[in-house]
């Protein structure tokens, strides 16, 4: 299976290895472009683990601050995203841990609503599709950790089941069995909250 | 065989099962669609989460992230890392200075978001318009005739202000501000709907107005009660307007759409404008002179508004319409006092080019009161050479009237002698010519020039003209009384084309077309928004079958589709359409089947 983060392919095994190096040595530089190059594929992991572009913003540089101050435990030559990614999920975990559960800031539907009022859509459709993803929010939301991080790692990262494995610290097959069940789990909650049978 | 596992499925979306697996479970995709179905639900679902889930925050946070990450490092290592890693976000987020912060940011956000939506506000009237129910409607043709001065004004403003009002309170409360902004949907851009009739006149409700010769406003259809008695006083023409018609006593409407017998009369001129205000053509109906008509200025009047629809027949058959073919150059307006005649005049149209069709036509028509012996035919064109289908065709001095057929012939058997051939076609300017009708007179040819649209409105005809303003409130600009000249060339093509199809669509015929292809569609599709526009489309036909036996039909038609529409997507603001709609049908429906279906339906919403 492809290896990849969806629209940030990733660096080159050879040249992540040589800068990953150059990062344990104390070089900014380096380090300076892995964050360039891994930002935004972090940012919307952050962000699919948050749903908030604030907590997100924060999560996302947090990541990379905890990185930067791990580097030296990262073995070279493996994938450097899966670990960057757990060490969001791990991050995101302990956020939600403390605050025991997100907080509702109006600021994301505002910001949701101005965005698709500019589509041009049917204003019927636009209603409607906001209803739709409000309720897959929600559904989504509801979920245990464990399986929103799952989630977010295979459907908005396209991460393979190896490199997910990595990630969450989990054996291949639990990959595959987590995953089955986090989207049984997302579809009841879904079809609970609309009112549809199945 | 045993159907493919949950997780099986998952992990064949994924493609990562291993090989001897995967051939396995593709052979039983291969042949299982309930399989393959679930499958493509797991798809479907991924693809709308990972939507979900997606936010960029654009390239100018990412210009500065590498930034900030460094600023973060630099402040964890002057203040103690270990410190950081133990309290991390969560130390950050208990800090009250920090917390000030992010509330302070938020604020700015929200300030932005709504600067954002207050910006969208200003484009929502061009997006309407775009709106596939944003249709010209034949109300913005403006008759010049003078309008009923009992007519309220209806300021567009007030639309204008109130439409963006609603729209920007539906993305700022998600749960209050969008029933809002679906109902106005809903209401506004039928000229209908169930509201104007449950509400009457309600004080500050939009109706359509256009403008008159002086440039008032005047309302084209002040809301009224549903039943309301018809408009049966008409102003009376301008004086001094040419209207003897030689006057046949029962064909009081048709002569009337003769016009005026010197092609200069003012407002009557470009009468071909088709007025088909809501409920006016239905109401109308009734009132008109069925006996010997009125001399006159009766007959000026009706001139004036000549082509007014009064569709005013019952619903012609779900198949009916759809012989009827595309309803391009339709005639928009129905011009026959009698239904008999106008339903003959329909099965004429629906066999083309049928001789005997046509001559039997006529036949009934003498059998009224003509004695004909003569007999002309021709063929409407335009000033491109196409035919004009529907074109009424008048004999003036007989009152006898017929349309063209699909292929613009007509054939009219009439008194031989002398006569006046008026023609007239929506969209076009009337044409009067006159013929000798013999037993055998050859066949002619008659161009019609399209109604001008972009100058100044001529005679009022601006059918076409843009509304101004954004709303609902479709004001025409002022009738310049004068003679209308023919369409320049080069955007003349396009705009005709523009004419035609907005013709089209506002003939009862086109919309009852329009109405049962959304529902085909909704039906085929079952999407709940196929549905809402196939609602809409029914009540967009409902003010010209208002008062009609139709229009318990129409009524349920649009209750149907809005019941749909909630099934299958159930929404509050569908539910709130969907109780309307059916209440209004209910309301008006005889008892049978389908009024207990409806019955059923509305116990079904929720309360």
């Amino acid at each position: 299976m492809e290896s990849a983060g969806k629209r940030n392919p990733w660096l080159e095994a050879g040249e992540e290895a040589s800068l990953v190096r150059a990062a344990q040595g104390g070089d900014a530089q380096a380090f300076a472009r892995i964050v360039r190059h891994y930002q935004r594929a972090v940012y919307r992991v952050a962000y699919g683990l948050t749903r908030n572009p604030s907590d997100a913003d924060d999560l996302a540089q947090e990541t990379f601050v905890r990185a930067y101050r791990a580097l030296d435990r990262f073995r070279v030559g493996e994938p450097l995203y899966p670990w960057l990614s757990r060490i969001a999920v791990n991050l995101s975990y302990s956020l939600y841990r403390h605050r025991r559960r997100r907080p509702e800031t109006p600021l994301e539907p505002l910001l949701e609503a101005g965005r698709q009022w500019s589509g041009g859509q049917d204003p019927s459709e636009e209603v409607e599709e906001r209803e739709r993803r409000q309720h897959l929010g929600e559904a989504f939301d509801a979920l245990s950790e464990e399986h929103r991080a799952i989630l977010v790692l295979r459907v908005v990262e396209g991460l393979s089941y190896d490199e997910i494995s990595r990630a969450l610290g989990i054996p291949a097959g639990t990959v595959m069995s987590r995953l089955s069940r986090a989207r049984s789990e997302l579809k009841t909650r879904l079809k609970a909250r609309t009112g549809e049978s199945s | 065989m045993n159907h493919l596992s949950a997780s099986q499925l998952s992990a064949r979306l994924d493609d990562a099962l291993p090989a001897s697996e995967r051939d396995r479970v593709d052979q039983h995709l291969a042949g299982c669609a309930k399989c393959r179905d679930a499958m493509a639900e797991l798809a479907v679902g991924d693809r709308a989460l990972a939507q979900v889930l997606e936010h960029d925050p654009g390239d100018a946070y990412f210009d500065s992230f590498e930034r900030r990450v460094q600023d973060r490092l630099a402040a964890g290592a002057v203040g103690g890392a270990e410190a950081r890693a133990r309290g991390g976000l969560a130390r950050w987020f208990a800090n009250p200075r920090n917390l000030s912060i992010a509330g302070a940011a938020a604020a700015l956000v929200v300030g932005a978001g709504i600067v954002l939506m207050t910006s969208h506000e200003v484009e929502m009237p061009t997006l309407r318009r775009t709106a596939p129910e944003r249709r010209v409607t034949a109300d913005e043709a403006a008759p010049s005739a003078p309008a009923p001065a009992e007519s309220k004004q209806a300021p567009a403003g007030e639309n204008a202000a109130r439409e963006p009002g609603a729209r920007a309170g539906a993305p700022a409360t998600a749960m209050e501000g969008a029933p809002r902004a679906r109902t106005e949907s809903f209401a506004e851009p039928a000229p209908s709907t169930n509201e104007r009739a449950d509400q009457g006149a309600a004080p500050g409700r939009a109706y359509e107005v256009r403008r008159g010769p002086n440039g008032e406003d005047v309302a084209v259809n002040p809301p009224r009660a549903p039943f309301a008695p018809p408009r049966s006083t008409y102003t009376p023409a301008p004086p001094g307007e040419p209207t003897r018609v030689g006057g046949l006593p029962r064909y009081a409407q048709p002569l009337g759409a003769v016009g005026p017998m010197t092609s200069q009369a003012p407002a009557t001129k470009a009468a071909p404008a088709p007025q088909t205000s809501v409920g006016k053509g239905s109401l109308s109906a009734p009132s008109m002179p069925v006996a010997p008509a009125p001399q006159g200025d009766g007959l000026a009047l009706e001139k004036s508004n000549a082509p007014s629809p009064a569709p005013a027949l019952a619903l012609p058959p779900r198949s009916g319409a759809a012989l009827k073919g595309p309803a391009l150059p339709t005639p928009g307006t129905i011009t026959a006092p009698a239904t008999r005649v106008r339903s003959q005049e329909r099965d004429a149209r629906q066999a083309p080019g049928a001789a005997e069709e046509k001559h039997a036509n006529a036949l009934v028509l003498d059998e009224q009161g003509t004695t004909a012996n003569g007999e002309l035919c021709g063929r409407v064109l335009d000033n491109w050479g196409r035919s004009i289908a529907g074109a009424e065709v008048t004999i003036a001095e007989a009152g006898i009237t017929q349309r063209t057929d699909a292929t613009g012939h007509f054939c009219i058997r009439a008194p031989a002698g002398d006569r006046t051939v008026v023609v007239m076609a929506v969209g076009y300017q009337e044409v009067r010519r006159p013929v000798t009708v013999a037993a055998a007179s050859a066949e002619m040819a008659i161009t019609l020039n399209a109604v001008p649209v972009l100058s100044p409105p001529a005679g009022g005809a601006s059918m076409f003209a843009k509304p101004s303003g954004p709303t609902y409130g479709f004001v025409s600009p002022p009738a310049t009384p004068q003679a209308s000249a023919p369409p320049s060339s080069g955007m003349a093509g396009l705009l005709d084309n523009l004419q035609r199809r907005a013709t089209a669509i506002e003939t009862l015929d086109a919309l009852m077309d329009e109405a049962q292809k959304r529902s085909a569609d909704a039906a085929r599709d079952g999407s709940a928004t196929h549905f809402d526009a196939a609602a809409h489309a029914w009540e967009r036909v409902l003010p010209r079958v208002a008062g009609q036996p139709a229009e318990s039909e129409v009524r349920f038609h649009v209750a149907e589709e809005r019941h749909l529409a909630w099934e299958a997507g159930p929404t509050p603001l569908r539910a709130v359409a969907a109780r309307s709609a059916l209440t209004s049908y209910i309301e008006r429906a005889p008892a049978g089947g389908e009024k207990d279906k409806a019955e059923r339906w509305l116990r079904a919403l929720p309360r």
